[in-house]
């Protein structure tokens, strides 16, 4: 159900900003909710996403299921998010390629951890878990990573890779993640896209970082700098017709700054004259 | 040990405690320093997820205490409550428990049972949604299958008894209270209340209840007692406790979620 599809970029949905966008309905391709903050039997919340789903393909973003947590139980957090799922009929779902909780204790963060075989062997297991209990393919988001682990045997985007071809998973491409990664880490963010599986890309996000004395630290408090800009006309231009997203989580400014940026989104898909994704086979 | 689970493991160590971060930073490559610095990033995250939660649930204790007072709080409980849960909008529910046991607290000695009915109004606001019963439920019961009759309330629903003005007390701090939120008070601190939260459609409203109707609402809520026995319960409670106008109440407010009779379940 797509109702405006010469606005194909959505936007990251957030309280403030719900009572304008039932009233007003803006030309916007589809909205992103975070999946936990509907994981409720009832309440006004979960009442404007329904109404949102009325107007607006949904996206439904999980930031609690932590993936790649060796020692944590899933199945309860699974069979709420297959609740809501079902309740929604979301457009896409997504999760992020994190670990959060150990031991009983969750951290309700997105944390890196090292890429290896073994962490390797466990997101395929979940994700593929996760997808048979959904009946449907999800997405992966790459991670903005504040730390680099000696013991990785292989790139963010080498795991990202292997995973898309071991569960058929869809990547989310966070183009602000991958920029800021780079940047911290002395790498060149075109490199990391080149290695990425751009075929399986099925939704791309755009947000702000903060400069701080550690680095470029992923607030989504900001516009969506010059730089990552770039990299999703490169994106288009490498054929890549996923939609994109408009994600802002701290410091939210009025909507009409976010629908700007959605706007300005649209403009450099419209320009690169995108078709939906070149096709690559797996080379696992 | 699983390599994966250990780095886990130690980098929890260093989120709890910068105390952990000697076992962590060997498994980090570059600059130790820097990475010492990052550490500290994650941490601040962490406890402020966990604040973020807290100030969503406990809004009335935070503008008791004063954001920096509620900071200090949150972070003394966050070290020794941490989240156990993917979904951060179920952290907090022992935050009441925690501040009994805090000494600092006690100059604010309502403070906790306010983190208890704030907790039940967290719990109703994303309650299921229901139609209430509406009054024609009790017409043309005779009396005898009114004293037998059982009765479920709607979800949300909570009673929440203090030595304080619980309910003013909340009520006051509301951005649509009289003279807005923050104003001056003019609540009895000496006076003990009941308190009683419930889901009004998508709202969540809060009212102070006498102690007969608490009792009378606490035996069919809390302990499954029939309409009769919640009566005479009530009425030694309070002597001139009215029930007519309970039931009035409890219908006009949305509370009454489903009366079963003998032989009449509906």
């Amino acid at each position: 159900m797509i109702l405006h599809p010469a606005s194909p970029t959505g936007i990251g949905l957030r309280q403030p900003h719900y009572a304008r966008v039932l009233e007003e309905r803006p030309r916007i391709g589809f909205i992103e909710v975070h999946s936990e903050n509907f994981f409720h039997d009832g309440g006004a919340a979960l009442r404007t996403l329904e109404r949102a789903r009325e107007c607006y393909p949904v996206s439904l973003h999980g930031v609690g299921l932590a993936l790649a947590s060796v020692d944590t139980r899933h199945d309860a957090h699974v069979e709420r998010l297959a609740k809501l799922v079902q309740r929604i009929e979301p457009e896409f779902v997504s999760e992020h390629l994190c670990w959060s909780a150990v031991d009983g204790v969750h951290f309700n963060d997105l944390l890196p951890f090292p890429y290896t075989d073994e962490a390797l062997a466990l997101v395929a297991m979940r994700v593929n878990a996760l997808q048979d209990r959904l009946c449907r393919p999800v997405m992966i988001e790459n991670l903005s990573a504040y730390v680099q682990f000696h013991g990785a045997q292989m790139s963010e985007a080498e795991f990202l890779a292997d995973l898309v071809c071991l569960t058929g998973c869809g990547l989310l491409l966070d183009l602000n993640n991958l920029y800021v990664n780079a940047r911290n880490f002395g790498t060149d963010p075109m490199d990391a896209l080149e290695r990425l599986p751009m075929h399986a890309v099925r939704e791309i996000h755009l947000a702000g970082h903060a400069v701080t004395e550690y680095g470029l630290i992923d607030t989504h408090g900001s516009a969506v700098c010059d730089d990552v800009w770039a990299l999703l006309t490169a994106v288009r231009r490498r054929g890549v017709g996923a939609p994109a997203l408009i994600e802002w989580d701290t410091d939210l400014p009025e909507l009409d700054i976010l629908l700007a940026e959605a706007a300005r989104a649209d403009r450099i898909g419209a320009d690169a004259g995108t078709s939906d994704g070149d096709r690559h086979v797996c080379a696992a | 040990m699983s390599a994966l689970l250990d780095a886990q493991r130690r980098f929890a160590g260093a989120l709890r405690s910068a105390q952990g971060e000697p076992a962590m930073l060997p498994l980090l490559s570059g600059d130790a320093e820097r990475n010492r610095g990052l550490l500290g990033v994650y941490r601040g995250n962490a406890v402020a997820n966990a604040n973020a939660a807290l100030t969503l649930a406990y809004p009335v204790c935070r503008q008791i205490t004063g954001d920096d007072y509620f900071d200090a709080l949150v972070r003394r409980y966050w070290a020794q409550t941490p989240s156990t849960d993917g979904d951060l909008n179920r952290y907090g529910h022992s935050f009441a428990d925690f501040l009994d046991g805090f000494e600092p607290v006690r100059a604010l000695p309502y403070l906790p049972d306010v983190a208890r009915l704030e907790w039940s109004v967290h719990v109703a606001t994303t309650a299921a949604d229901t139609a209430p019963l509406g009054g024609e439920a009790f017409a043309g019961l005779d009396p005898e299958a009114l004293a037998t009759a059982r009765l479920r309330m709607t979800p949300g629903f909570a009673l929440l008894g203090s030595a304080w003005p619980i309910a003013d007390i909340w009520l006051q701090h509301q951005p649509d209270a009289a003279g807005g939120s923050g104003g001056a008070f003019d609540i009895d601190l000496e006076q003990a209340q009941y308190a009683v939260v419930w889901r009004d459609g998508l709202r969540v409203r809060v009212a102070a209840l006498s102690a007969g109707a608490h009792a009378f609402w606490a035996a069919i809520a809390l302990v499954g007692a029939s309409f009769g026995d919640a009566w005479a319960g009530a009425s030694t409670q309070e002597q001139d406790f009215n029930l007519a106008a309970t039931i009035e109440q409890a219908i006009a407010c949305g509370w009454l979620h489903h009366i079963e009779t003998r032989g009449n379940e509906q």
